[in-house]
């Protein structure tokens, strides 16, 4: 699920995380729902009215604007299902560990219905995740509530009761966060750490909004009995609408960047796709490299941008503005581009990374420039390694151009980066562009 | 500098809401709840001020309502003087009158809906799964009642001191987001419960996660969507600098397809999609070189012919971005003329799409009440005189009748003279888009015409 509008290049997987996601999951699920059916319903209406809510989350899911697809209400009221421990009128809730994995399971298949047969994707693996996510959440609490002595001390001690609800929803980060870093790491979408620590770093934003709905559900259930949830439900919804409307722009201003870029095709600046292919592989190495989602994006666009300083001379470079071009101008180049950027509004790490994009990693006699970020080095190596291949698709033209570059890691290209554009072109199929 | 009125207004307002603070003090059972309510207010204002500062965009909730509505299960109607805590708020750029009117508002609308929550037989002191739903009915009409009075007394003052109608206030500042406030307002309601259950004043810790993410997400939203304005701009600006005569053509054929557009009743999605048209409208001229755009006096038709390729080079440009279809249209089609002799594909009449006979008449408007190397800029009214002239060939007659009359009513600011430098300024463009001089071209077979 993560990020895959900054993720074209895929490589071929070491083994399929997401299957092996699924499996887990469906293992899990008949289990869950053969226990359940042998043994009956406890509580049959909560059991029904959370999995219908949770089926309705799962319908009116949503794409954030960092890609992820979640289900903000259907997870909320499957971690308030898992997390239930006193019902107004019954008492205890006394449903099971895998009473709960089924009724999420088939909440959220009957869910994803409606997306399958509107010919959408199922995303079968996000369901997946946040089964098995509940399923360790309700492994965490559900014994408490299920074991007379505690739950007889959980009942006199309500603080504790709260308390216990908030640290058994924290399982839920981590859980969430390890198996989708661990997914996308088998598609060699970065070291394993880095994707961690992203998948943690998501959770800010409506994860907090999902979990703290997840813990309100059981508390105000405890007060009021299934009438709190409408009430609890609501104020998610709205979150979701403005999610929806932000992640809108955010995906309408990719577009506009991209007619930018194209501006510059168009008016004969630049060689049709240069954009594209230099935006797709300076993706690629920055994920080999760890950035995070937030420079991943500011890359994403100066590499969109970093040739759109041209636009602002009256008429195209005869020969095009290569790698061949004269320092003076290239580094001119990205002066106009950053100008460009400023005056769109876009962050200024954005014109900072145009701007240096035509530096040499460092100068003689000198340690590496600083000054000079990251994420300009890989614009600079991919721009140059695709003047370099141009349209030649064949091996020894890519290692070629490779050998080229590796020529000037003395001073102009970062080693460090042109190793990773060699980690990512050994592995990934590339040709034919 | 507000007004007598406005102030007078503003008086009498804070004169209600110190008689409605002093009689709830007097009233309230639960001062220590009182405590932790204002408490909480302090710091919702105190947070609020703090992304205001920062100019992050528009709140989607109201703070102030949602915690005024927690109030009632917990308070009744003798609720409304935590309100008050927002005073309290440092370091805010607000001007003090205003000040005093939000606070003043925020008294008022607390206690009329505590009134209307009381009254209908809300619960106050414990509420139970018995309650429910009935208690749904208090707790909805208190809400409204809260919004309604605030809509009531903000448009009051609106009125006063800008002149602005009610409808315009409901228009820009609720209509949009009525919704959302009466639905957090839930959430404060709910924290009303909880509060009065195990939870205590810790209730807010768990309602405020969502209503802070929802806030984030929409002031994201608002951020975005100027970036994204000016990146439009920039985009509509890149093909500027090939003709400095044509500096702020996007924007003013932009503002003017947007007055014919409103004159129409269009609003929305679709106006802003009008505006976008316009704003990018030439943007194909990218594809069109330089030497070609600047030359001086006769065209060949090789040349010609790659000038009226710049609208389809503007839809290949503008390409996937998420704009309606009709914007594309529009771009596609602005030099279609209405007797079908335009170009690309020489539609006639009502073929022509909308958005497109709209900008072409915003087009040569603004061409020609600006600057050209071969001519003076023209006088608004000669303008209008020419489009008159032009309806029912160039143009399309109705709208023509429209634009002159929208035109004559709001009036119009035509470009400012640009400064070029002399080096350009001896160098004539001739421009596509001026229907008084229409463009020489000359015969590939060498006649002249």
């Amino acid at each position: 699920m993560s990020g895959s509008s900054l993720a074209s290049i895929r490589s071929p997987s070491l083994f399929d995380g997401s299957a092996v996601v699924v499996a887990c999951a469906s293992v899990l699920t008949v289990t869950a729902v053969a226990q359940t059916a042998v043994r009956g319903l406890v509580a049959p209406m909560v059991a029904v009215t959370f999995g219908c809510l949770i089926a309705v989350g799962e319908v009116v899911r949503l794409r954030l604007p960092d890609d992820r697809v979640q289900a903000p209400i259907g997870l909320a009221a499957a971690l308030g299902y898992a997390l239930l421990s006193h019902l107004p009128h019954e008492g205890r809730a006394a449903h099971t560990v895998l009473q709960t994995v089924a009724v999420t399971s088939v909440g959220m298949l009957v869910g994803a219905l409606p997306h399958a047969l509107a010919g959408r994707a199922t995303e079968l693996e996000g369901i997946a995740r946040r089964v098995i996510v509940v399923a360790g959440v309700a492994a965490v609490f559900r014994p408490f509530v299920l074991a007379d002595d505690w739950y007889a001390w959980l009942d006199a001690h309500p603080p504790s009761c709260v308390v216990l609800t908030v640290l058994a929803v924290l399982v839920a980060w981590p859980l969430e966060a390890v198996l989708a870093a661990g997914v996308e790491a088998s598609r060699h979408a970065g070291p394993f750490l880095a994707l961690l620590r992203n998948e943690l770093v998501a959770f800010f934003g409506i994860g907090a909004a999902i979990a703290s709905t997840g813990v309100l559900i059981p508390l105000a259930t405890w007060e009021v009995g299934l009438w709190a949830l409408p009430l609890v439900i609501i104020p998610l919804l709205l979150a979701q609408f403005a999610y929806r409307r932000y992640a809108r722009i955010r995906r309408t201003q990719v577009q506009t960047i991209r007619a930018l870029s194209r501006a510059t095709e168009v008016g004969g600046y630049t060689e049709t796709g240069h954009a594209r292919r230099v935006t797709e592989l300076a993706l690629a190495i920055g994920r080999e490299l760890g950035l995070s989602e937030r420079r991943l994006r500011h890359l994403q666009y100066a590499a969109l941008m970093h040739d759109v300083g041209q636009l602002s001379l009256t008429d195209p470079i005869p020969g095009g503005a290569t790698v061949l071009l004269a320092p003076e101008e290239r580094r001119r180049i990205a002066t106009l581009g950053a100008e460009v950027a400023r005056k769109a509004a876009m962050p200024e790490e954005v014109a900072r990374i145009v701007e240096a994009q035509a530096e040499p990693y460092r100068r003689p006699h000198l340690w590496e420039d600083s000054s000079v970020p990251l994420e300009s080095r890989i614009i600079k190596v991919v721009n140059a390694y695709d003047d370099l291949v141009g349209t030649a698709t064949t091996e020894d033209a890519r290692l070629e151009a490779l050998e080229g570059l590796r020529l000037g890691m003395a001073y102009e290209y970062d080693p460090q980066v042109v190793a990773a554009l060699a980690r990512v072109l050994s592995r990934s199929n590339l040709i034919p562009r | 500098m507000p007004t007598l009125a406005t102030c007078l207004y503003v008086g009498a307002l804070a004169a209600v809401a110190l008689v409605v603070s002093v009689v709830s003090v007097a009233n309230v059972a639960a001062p220590v709840d009182v405590a932790f309510f204002a408490a909480l207010v302090f710091l919702a204002e105190q947070a609020k001020a703090r992304v205001q500062s920062r100019a992050e965009g528009d709140l989607l909730a109201s703070l102030a309502s949602v915690i005024a509505v927690a109030t009632y299960p917990v308070l009744g109607m003798w609720g409304a003087p935590v309100l008050l805590a927002s005073l309290l708020v440092f370091r805010t750029t607000t001007p003090v009158v205003k000040r005093v009117y939000n606070v003043s508002q925020n008294v008022v609308c607390t206690f009329l809906g505590g009134v209307v929550y009381v009254g209908l037989g809300g619960d106050v002191g414990a509420v139970d799964a018995s309650d429910f739903p009935y208690i749904l009915v208090p707790i909805t009409a208190a809400n409204l009642v809260w919004h309604l009075a605030n809509y009531a007394l903000l448009a009051g003052v609106l009125r006063l001191d800008m002149g602005a109608g009610p409808l315009r206030v409901w228009r820009s500042l609720f209509a949009k987001t009525f919704g959302a406030f009466i639905g957090f307002s839930y959430l404060g309601f709910l924290m009303g419960v909880l509060w009065l259950g195990q939870l205590g004043p810790f209730a807010a810790l768990f309602l405020l996660p969502p209503l802070f993410v929802a806030n984030w997400a929409f002031a994201q939203y608002g951020a975005e969507q100027k970036a994204h304005q000016a990146t439009l701009q920039a985009l509509a600006q890149a093909i500027e600098t090939k003709d400095l005569y044509t500096r702020g053509h996007g924007e003013r054929v932009s503002k003017a397809a947007t007055m014919l557009g409103a004159e129409m009743g269009w609003d929305g999605a679709r106006l802003e999609a009008l505006a976008q048209a316009g704003l990018l409208h030439d943007v194909g001229k990218i594809g069109v070189p330089t030497r070609i755009l600047q030359k001086d006096g006769r065209l060949s038709e090789d040349e010609y012919d790659a000038i009226k390729l710049h609208p389809l080079h503007g839809v290949e440009v503008v390409g996937d971005i998420a704009f309606l279809e009709d914007a594309r249209a529009g771009i596609m089609h602005h030099h279609e003329r209405y007797d079908g002799t335009g170009y690309p594909s020489g539609l006639r009449g009502a073929d022509i799409p909308i958005f497109a006979r709209v900008l072409a008449i915003s087009d040569a408007f603004d061409c020609m009440t600006s600057l050209r190397s071969y001519r003076p800029a023209r006088p608004v009214e000669e303008a209008l005189q020419e489009l008159i002239r032009c309806r029912g060939t160039h143009f399309d007659p109705d709208l023509v009748d429209l634009f002159v009359s929208v035109i004559r009513r709001d009036g119009w600011t035509p470009a400012r003279v640009p400064h070029v430098p002399s080096a350009q300024a001896t160098a004539p463009a001739y421009d596509h888009d001026d229907p008084t001089h229409p463009p020489q071209v000359e015969e590939r077979s060498g006649e002249s015409s």
